[in-house]
């Protein structure tokens, strides 16, 4: 597809998770996509459909009994493969991650200044004071006028906007050329989340970030959104640019999504993801798709390239 | 600023209800209250009996004889040891330091071990280390402290002659004072280290699974920085309200210690009160004691605030 975009920064090839337990569960059954530099993805789908664990595999966050396969290649090293404190210079200086609770996701004993200066202090070896400073000018960039008394401030006493713009200061503070946003926008208000999307597209147009935009809020990645994969089922189903996807979708799981936008009807897509524990063999989508066919039920799609696009669904052969 | 008026009127109830029941604690018991006052034990001539029951003016109304209480008190005049012959207050100050020195730093080098131990075992509880840690201290805070006392003074002064058994009066000097405190600051450190190294593991295990945990390492925080520098300072919350809560107990506890390592503390003098019924002696104990742990309670809420700023205000 768009692998012939000049400066490829992130390659992802095959990627699977396992969660090994009583029963293993399969995350993510084989993803493959690939960033360009200053360029924003986004994965969509529902809830438990591998997005978010793609991104903590990709950053290599997930908890110990996961396996994970496959190559993430990030400026030509496999990620996958070095060792945990070859991670830790890359974490947080080179990708950048903000959680989609930010004010879980600060520290409630620390002011909000200490947490923005960590990364200067681990990662560039500054001195706290002069880190606090440099963080107070990234406040001030953001456009928060009192930064000497928010550096004070703790996250408790903070609105989770705020806070998901201190968490956004913090995880782009040394400039990474990576930043994984997932879901950033759940739980904030529609002023907050076009807040949020302004400060995103800053990101995006002035300091050259790429993006990889994890949500299920289809209209907020449609502004923001280069290119787009939808996953279903731990799976990608559909991948192709932005204004393909929302214009013209192949994928009968894509048309159902945008189908139950409230602009587009409010038509909710029938029946639940299948259990990632007991995959069905075919389609992982025929159990709720309206144009299945029996050859649907036996056999399982590929990933197939048409027009600069890809889909996999039989019917786009 | 109405939650520091909030505890503040906390605080004040429980020190009045102290000096209450301080105050109605001798006069209910049963029989002639200024033989009970003196002590059941005690000869004193009818003379003397005279002048205390004058002085204490049983005769007179209860308000009169409370509002005399706390004038005494606020004297610091805690009534006067029949048996020993000398004011409570007196005896209780020479003995208190003790204690207070005794429990303080067992206190102290428990809190820091186990606390340190814990949070180590419940970072990474699968390790060997974190379940021998386990198992160790789960055994040690089901045991008795007067049990480990006793297992401890067998040991290592009766077999092994390492350290004294009793004698703690006789020399001043600082040396032979750490010889005489090292076994029972042990005992004490060690009941106390494994009552912070559950609790604070237990923190530490809840605490890691924390979202601000998971972002430290996405920070590029090394494994070890996420425990030290984020998530320590949360898990010891519970063990500041720990610490306050167990200062009392060790209090008491410090007192068997104290008895069976001979240490002239407030615990040889309570166990001396008891047995031989020295009233006046137990009643101002109690009153020192439960101001202790009071005061012990005010700390750990002042140093709750300055951790937590979930329990501040912005200025």
């Amino acid at each position: 597809m768009n692998v012939s975009i000049v400066n490829t920064l992130l390659e992802v090839k095959d990627l699977q998770v396992f969660f090994k337990g009583i029963k293993t569960i399969t995350a993510l059954s084989g993803i493959s996509f690939s960033i360009a530099e200053s360029e924003t993805l986004s994965l969509v789908g529902e809830t438990g459909c591998g997005k978010s664990v793609a991104a903590h595999a990709i950053m290599r966050l997930l908890p110990s009994e996961a396996r994970v396969k496959g190559i993430v290649k990030f400026r030509g090293k496999n990620l996958l493969e070095l060792s945990e404190k070859e991670m830790v210079e890359i974490r947080g200086k080179e990708i950048g991650i903000i959680f989609q609770n930010p004010s879980l996701a600060l520290n409630p004993v620390y002011s909000i200044g200490h947490q923005l200066a960590e990364p200067l202090c681990v990662h560039k070896k500054e001195k706290k004071e002069k880190a606090l400073f440099m963080a107070a000018g990234a406040l001030k960039n953001m456009g928060f006028a009192n930064t000497a008394e928010y550096i004070r401030y703790y996250p408790s006493w903070c609105s989770g906007g705020m806070n998901q713009r201190f968490l956004i200061a913090a995880s782009t503070i040394l400039g990474p050329a990576l930043l994984i946003a997932d879901e950033p926008g759940k739980g904030l208000d529609r002023k907050r989340v076009s807040e949020l999307e302004t400060e995103l597209k800053k990101l995006k147009f002035k300091n050259k970030t790429a993006l990889l935009l994890i949500s299920h809020d289809l209209s907020f990645v449609q502004r923001l959104a280069d290119r787009v994969a939808v996953m279903y089922a731990g799976e990608i189903v559909e991948m192709a640019d932005s204004s393909s996807i929302f214009e013209e979708p192949l994928h009968p799981y894509s048309k159902g999504l945008l189908n139950s936008l409230p602009e587009k009807g409010f038509i909710p897509i029938p029946g639940f993801s299948p259990s990632l524990s007991n995959l069905p063999s075919g389609c992982r989508f025929y159990p709720r798709c309206s144009l299945r066919k029996r050859h649907c039920i036996e056999n399982h799609p590929d990933l197939k390239k048409i027009n600069g696009r890809a889909v996999r669904c039989f019917l786009y052969p | 600023m109405s939650g520091i008026a909030r505890k503040g009127t906390r605080y004040l109830t429980s020190l009045v209800l102290i000096i209450i029941i301080n105050f109605t604690l001798p006069r209910l018991m049963p029989g002639d209250p200024v033989k009970n006052l003196i002590g059941e034990d005690v000869y004193v001539s009818e003379n003397v009996m005279e002048e205390l029951r004058a002085k204490l003016g049983l005769d007179r109304p209860l308000y009169e004889q409370f509002t005399s209480f706390l004038s005494d008190l606020l004297h610091l005049d805690l009534g006067y040891s029949y048996h020993l012959h000398a004011p409570v207050a007196e005896l209780l100050l020479d003995r208190l330091g003790w204690t207070l020195l005794f429990v303080g730093v067992s206190a102290a080098i428990g809190a820091f071990m186990g606390s340190l131990l814990g949070a180590l075992a419940g970072w990474r509880p699968e390790k060997k280390t974190s379940r021998f840690t386990g198992l160790a201290f789960v055994v040690l805070s089901c045991t008795p402290p007067y049990f480990l006392a006793l297992l401890s003074l067998y040991l290592f002064s009766f077999r092994l002659g390492f350290f004294p058994s009793k004698g703690f009066y006789d020399a001043p000097e600082i040396g032979s004072i750490l010889h005489h405190l090292f076994l029972p600051v042990c005992v004490m450190s060690v009941f106390s280290a494994s009552r912070n190294f559950l609790v604070m593991r237990g923190s530490v295990i809840q605490e890691k699974e924390q979202l601000y945990a998971l972002y430290a390492r996405a920070k590029g925080l090394k494994d070890i920085s996420i425990l030290f520098r984020h998530i320590i300072k949360n898990a010891s919350l519970p063990i500041i309200t720990l610490l306050a809560l167990d200062f009392g107990f060790l209090f008491s506890g410090a007192l068997f210690i104290e008895i069976i390592f001979s240490l002239n503390g407030m615990g040889t003098l309570i166990y001396g009160a008891i047995i031989g019924k020295d009233y006046p002696l137990l009643q101002g104990a109690f009153l020192v004691i439960a101001l202790t742990a009071l005061i012990a309670n005010m700390l750990a809420d002042l140093l709750y605030g300055l951790i937590d700023p979930r329990v501040r205000r912005p200025a």
